[in-house]
């Protein structure tokens, strides 16, 4: 273990001392923008339907008031599309089966 | 509004939408961020920002009067003035209560009157950070480093940034300035593989691992220390140990990954410190920004490591026991700096005698250690030694951090003398989380280069849905609710 931690230390670098001017190499790495946008706006549809009915019921927890009113309207239909698409499932089976959460009212309901 | 919440990820796709739609406009561009950091800020309480926009206006003012200004005399009481309007506020907001109350109980032991008012001081979210960055900020300008922001809200933009406003990274105006007053243009590269794997293992740390420590065995052994056992007692320091590394790591991380999305690059503020072979080293990976913070604009300016060493002892000493304060206003925070202090020292009177012994035991230097041939073993050995050493030398140190009050701390303590009653919380579950926490140090600096790489390779869509799915099981594995990372009460 000791030595293994030893060659990983020696052959991955941190390189905790370069300084952002002179991080050239580094800065021109990455993918155009329009790539970018693309897989973010995948990435907050597919998180949404995955944890839809969570969200929901976070949601639900706020305080009493216009503002959990307007929280709750706007997460009601991702609920919805959630559960029916059953993109909700994974995360459910996950949180039973892997780690030992109980099933809450709102996800029966 | 915290990172792993829902309001954070609607409020972040905004305005990530007009970073990129606004960054032709540089002017526009800087105010943008201004406001958007200053809605962000806000969210929390509406009055703090007050306290920041006094802040930017007295600071970027002070430091384009401070370069204008020729004559040494009214420079020196320049920054002298605005060194102490800084201080001044994190002064009263968060050390009033604390002086108030050692001097109303030095008047009761000397018995003589105190009439010092009594005041309900709340003390602003991330004012020890953007106090620091306004230091920072000015004292560069006086030591004719750097040139003030061209405009306010540049400067405003520098402070108040929201990725690193409540927790840092404490970032140098020297490094993100530049970047603010010469906006990314659309057409550069965007390092997608790294900010999502930054994002991502920031919130693996804090969501699964730290939550999960600080529920499971950090929280019941420091809320009831005298209850538990040694071995538990034992198990919920080291948790706590692991449970700050991953929180505020994980905050470093998140706030580096945001950042590269719109197109700023901060710098790393953790580098697996629980790895370090010795003291010093451990404070070159840990809190790497604050560190580098206290050895430019104070060590140094005591005399850094180039004086008498009875002079070198007290600079390490003072600069700990002032970075152990800018923690919070407690005398166990003064404790806990005083002990990284006073060990730097011993590290120090050590040192040819280690040198000696690791030279006579054929132990090579941390600089050739990987390196084949003789002497491997001996090294492997004596550097796992090292290590262990020195987490429970850090260890012993975050007693007094974590501890409310020296009570607590010494209760603790204590409780590592029985070895009476069977140990509860040394259950598989609890290793493995404690084991995946220590081993997640691996994913620090730029060692995880090329998976960044492998992951910015694949098509956008393909990025997308694996991060939506890795921040699924995430959520999945973590504990109910949001917990709020430990360095946000500093």
């Amino acid at each position: 273990m000791q030595g293994a931690l030893e060659w990983w230390l020696m052959t991955h670098p941190s390189q905790h001392g370069m300084q952002i001017s002179d991080d050239r190499a580094v800065a021109l790495k990455g993918v155009p923008l329009r790539s970018v946008l693309l897989a973010l706006v995948v990435f907050y549809a597919a998180a949404t339907l995955l944890n839809g009915v969570r969200i929901y019921e976070e949601t639900s927890r706020l305080p009493y008031g216009a503002w959990r009113t307007v929280w709750l309207t706007m997460a009601l239909p991702i609920k919805q599309l959630s559960a029916q698409t059953r993109l909700d499932r994974p995360r459910a089976w996950m949180e039973r089966h892997w780690a030992g959460k109980e099933p809450e009212q709102h996800a029966q309901e | 509004m915290l990172f792993p919440t829902v309001s954070f990820a609607l409020f972040f796709m905004v305005v990530l939408a007009l970073n990129w739609a606004l960054v032709r406009r540089p002017a526009l561009w800087a105010w943008f961020l201004l406001i958007s950091s200053w809605v962000f800020y806000g969210w929390w309480d509406v009055r703090f920002l007050t306290l920041l926009a006094a802040s930017t206006v007295v600071n970027h003012w002070g430091g384009v009067w401070l370069y204008r200004t020729r004559g040494a005399r009214a420079r020196h009481a320049l920054i002298t003035g605005l060194i102490v309007f800084n201080l001044g506020l994190l002064g009263f907001f968060k050390y009033y209560g604390f002086f108030v109350q050692n001097a109303y109980l030095l008047a009761s032991r000397l018995q003589t009157p105190c009439s010092l008012p009594l005041l309900d001081v709340i003390l602003p979210i991330g004012l020890s950070f953007f106090t620091f960055h306004a230091l920072s900020y000015v004292i560069d300008i006086y030591r004719g480093e750097m040139t003030p922001a061209k405009h306010m809200a540049g400067f405003g933009a520098y402070l108040a940034y929201f990725p690193h406003l409540v927790a840092g990274p404490i970032v140098r105006a020297g490094d993100i300035l530049p970047q603010i007053e010469h906006p990314p243009t659309r057409l550069a590269p965007v390092d997608i593989g790294r900010a999502a794997s930054l994002i991502l293992v920031g919130l693996f740390k804090k969501v699964v691992i730290a939550n999960t420590l600080s529920a499971r065995m950090a929280d019941p052994v420091f809320a009831t220390g005298a209850m538990h056992n040694a071995p538990d007692t034992m198990l919920g320091i080291y948790a706590y140990a692991i449970q700050i590394y991953c929180d505020f790591s994980a905050y470093s991380d998140i706030a580096i990954g945001l950042a590269l999305l719109m197109g700023l690059r901060f710098p790393i503020n953790f580098d697996a410190p629980y790895f370090s072979l010795s003291l010093q080293e451990f404070w070159r990976r840990w809190h790497i920004s604050l560190s580098s913070w206290l050895r430019d604009y104070l060590y140094v300016p005591l005399g850094g490591s180039r004086c008498a060493p009875w002079k070198i002892y007290r600079n390490l000493i003072l600069t700990f026991l002032l970075g152990g304060l800018w923690h919070g206003a407690a005398w166990t925070f003064v404790l806990w700096g005083a002990l990284h202090g006073v060990y730097l020292v011993i590290e120090r009177l050590l040192q040819p005698f280690v040198r000696t012994v690791a030279k006579g035991l054929g132990v090579r230097s941390g600089a050739t250690a990987g390196t084949g041939g003789q002497g491997r073993w001996p090294t492997w050995i004596a550097h796992g030694l090292a290590r262990v050493w020195l987490f429970q030398v850090v260890c012993f140190a975050w007693v007094f951090f974590r501890a409310p009050t020296w009570g607590d701390a010494t209760s603790l303590l204590n409780a590592m003398l029985r070895w009476d009653g069977a140990a509860t919380l040394w259950t598989g579950i609890n290793l493995s989380v404690l084991a995946i926490g220590l081993l997640t140090q691996f994913l620090d600096g730029q060692r995880i280069a090329r998976a960044w790489d492998a992951l910015a390779r694949l098509p956008p869509a393909v990025i997308g849905l694996i991060a939506a799915l890795l921040l699924t099981i995430i959520l999945a594995f973590g504990p109910e609710g949001v917990a709020p990372f430990i360095y946000f009460q500093f």
